[in-house]
């Protein structure tokens, strides 16, 4: 099979949300000889950036994000053995604990979330609905993730996101991650009335701010 | 049907056992895609109030078929609550179609009307759980909804605070708000002259603990009151949500169970929002002992219900609902825009007419930004909607659909970067309850151009 057909199968399996497809598509496109790096660019890449549109056209379904995102998470552990370390790096953005806040059991928006920043290369850790500020930072400590993402629905719960702000500064430990805050009881100015890091309304505007503020944080003063 | 919760819990206990993931994505959205297919099920935005009764016949089937299959989903137990098609519809049979709801004189009845039927609807004013300031402001704003004789049943907004101290779910403070919101809002009532007013709660309370310290029959939440329970997006439940259940129930109020399907979440868009909200219509009946509900899906983006997908929904889901069961619902009325602008009275009025030509008993409003602003909402917008439903009432699902799309036209411009307006606050005359001079005048000044449309408002 040519090479761009292989390619253009990764892309149609991502699409279809098939992670057996896609496993099957990328062997068959190593064992054509087409370059790692490229499969993932023009592969995986290709697919779940159509997949994001289609969503955002309201063509296709959370759903079926959720499966496209899984297909693409599966392709990447198998093709990561073979790319470059600079490439690896490239690809894997940062490491993000995301969380919908206790007291508060709403979860859509905050997976819709979690998806975009999974198929956007950040390594996600989903703790759930109901989680506890401290919860929030052991998870965050454990995985040496970069930022913590909390999402609250109710203004009843949201006061949990200026616990957990409030828990690191009282721990001498509010630089070593990003708080970002977001839900439909959050706004620009909670987020800086707590001090967060950042605040996005919507999953396409997180991932945004995610790349923003670890690239700021990686950049040496 | 009391008891219905002991049955309810035991399914909970012992229903199928699925991860919740696999509820989501394998037992809830492979049926609704299918669903969809197989009934033809399609949002039109041309025909935002369709008169072919065979669509909403087909929704109506879908959504029941997808309650069948899925059941409420406990998330404590990890369990499907499941139903049998039997059961389903002697529960619809044995539904409650008039209620009286309220006490003394200021009692009002909801009652089950029919499509294109000219039966007046009953009007639920009220910030409806968006924050609003303590104190004195919280009584005046929802005094300016109970200063207007024609909407007659209130819904409460939620504290933020407590004597400055910020209200956190499941702690103390939570009991503190709820008690101090079942004052308040019986407060405002009683300073209106309309102290029996059916009042809907308790918006403080997002745990079973806040639900329950606000059962008071004297001065808070009393039985003639009403108690809105979710049905958790999408189809799901807790033991929490169950204990607010159970604690209705045993106080004997009524229960308004809340449909908020979420357009452009696991139930898709259009399409997979409205047979989602038939069927959670339906498990509302069944898991949530509701005497009714709240028809109240939301934009996940925007959290509103005005833009063309929501108006179709509404009316469609209306329409299902009416012609095959006579379950009381409520068209609850998300808006983007804010108070003090034209914008947001263009929304109500668009949501306005469709409401009682596609068959529901009531209507509540307004959500003003979505609710996402602390006091950012009056009474005048509920008002306004009170005058454009009444005016609506009466008129045929044909008119209605040529009428919702020429005001929508009006606001779609705004739609993307909506004026949020202005606050209670900036809006009102503090001292005697009244809109400034600036939002009666946009008030008139829309209230005449949507008769100039045809609506005659009264």
């Amino acid at each position: 099979m040519r090479r761009d057909q292989n390619l253009k199968k990764v892309v149609q399996a991502t699409i279809n949300g098939d992670k057996e497809a896609v496993k099957s598509a990328i062997s068959d496109a190593l064992s054509a000889g087409v370059d790692p790096e490229k499969v993932i660019d023009e592969g995986l890449s290709k697919g779940i950036s159509v997949v994001g549109e289609k969503f955002a056209n309201g063509e296709m379904f959370l759903s079926q994000m959720i499966f496209a995102a899984e297909a693409v998470k599966a392709g990447i552990s198998i093709l990561l053995p073979h790319i470059s370390k600079e490439k690896a790096e490239q690809i894997r953005l940062g490491t993000v604990v995301i969380g919908t806040v206790k007291g508060d059991i709403h979860d859509i928006g905050k997976n819709l979330v979690a998806i975009y920043l999974s198929t956007a290369g950040f390594d996600v850790h989903d703790l759930g609905v109901d989680v506890d500020p401290i919860d929030f930072i052991l998870k965050a400590e454990e995985v040496n993730a970069d930022i913590i993402a909390m999402s609250s629905l109710l203004s009843a719960t949201r006061v949990y996101q200026r616990d957990t702000v409030k828990y690191l500064e009282d721990t001498g430990k509010r630089n070593k991650f990003l708080l970002i805050v977001g839900g439909r009881a959050a706004t620009p100015e909670w987020a800086e009335q707590i001090k967060a890091d950042g605040y996005a309304s919507l999953a396409p505007d997180a991932v945004d701010l995610c790349k923003k503020l670890v690239l700021k944080r990686s950049k040496p003063t | 049907m009391s008891l219905r919760f002991l049955e309810n819990l035991r399914r909970a206990q012992t229903g199928p056992y699925c991860k919740e993931r696999n509820f989501d994505l394998k037992i809830f959205f492979s049926k609704l895609k299918e669903l969809i297919k197989e009934h033809g099920i399609k949002f039109d935005p041309e025909e935002l109030v369709p008169e072919d009764n065979s669509l909403a016949k087909d929704l109506f089937e879908a959504g029941l078929e997808l309650f069948l299959h899925t059941g409420v989903y406990c998330k404590d137990t990890s369990r499907m609550i499941k139903f049998d098609e039997t059961e389903v519809r002697q529960a619809l049979r044995d539904a409650p179609s008039r209620l009286i709801l309220g006490q003394g004189r200021d009692t009002c009845v909801m009652q089950a009307r029919r499509i294109d039927g000219d039966t007046p609807l009953i009007i639920q004013g009220g910030p409806g759980g968006a924050a609003i300031s303590e104190g004195e402001i919280y009584v005046k704003t929802h005094m300016s909804y109970v200063k207007w004789r024609a909407i007659h049943t209130l819904v409460s907004g939620c504290l933020p605070t407590v004597e400055g101290e910020r209200v956190r779910a499941g702690a103390p403070t939570e009991i503190l708000a709820a008690k101090r919101e079942g004052s308040l809002v019986r407060e405002a009532a009683r300073r209106g002259g309309r102290s029996g007013m059916h009042i809907v709660g308790v918006a403080s309370a997002a745990t079973s603990r806040g639900g329950i310290a606000a059962n008071d029959h004297e001065n808070g939440y009393r039985p003639s009151d009403g108690r809105c329970i979710p049905i958790l997006p999408e189809l799901k439940t807790s033991f929490d949500t169950l204990c607010k259940v159970v604690n209705a129930v045993q106080y004997d109020t009524f229960i308004v169970s809340l449909s908020e399907p979420l357009v452009g979440g696991i139930a898709g868009w259009a399409e997979g929002t409205a047979v989602t909200s038939v069927a959670t219509h339906i498990a509302g009946l069944l898991v949530n002992s509701a005497h009714y509900v709240h028809q109240g899906h939301l934009d996940l983006k925007y959290a509103d219900s005005v833009d063309l997908k929501g108006i179709w929904i509404s009316s469609v889901v209306g329409q299902a609902m009416t012609l095959n069961t006579h379950l009381l619902m409520m068209d609850d009325y998300w808006c983007r825009a804010g108070p003090c602008t034209e914008e947001l009275l263009y929304q109500v009025a668009a949501k306005s007419v469709v409401s009682p030509c596609c068959g529901y008993s009531s209507v509540c409003g307004v959500g003003s930004t979505g609710n996402s602003i602390i006091d950012h909402n009056t009474g005048l917008e509920a008002e306004f909607m009170c005058e454009a439903v009444n005016a609506a009432t009466g008129l045929k699902r044909g008119d209605a659909n040529e009428l919702a799309k020429t005001l929508f036209s009006r606001y779609e411009a705004s739609l993307e970067k909506p004026p949020m307006g202005k606050s209670f606050q900036e809006c009102y005359d503090l001292k005697t309850i009244k809109p400034s001079p600036e939002w009666q005048e946009i008030y008139e000044r829309v209230k005449k151009e949507v008769e100039n449309l045809g609506l005659e408002m009264g």
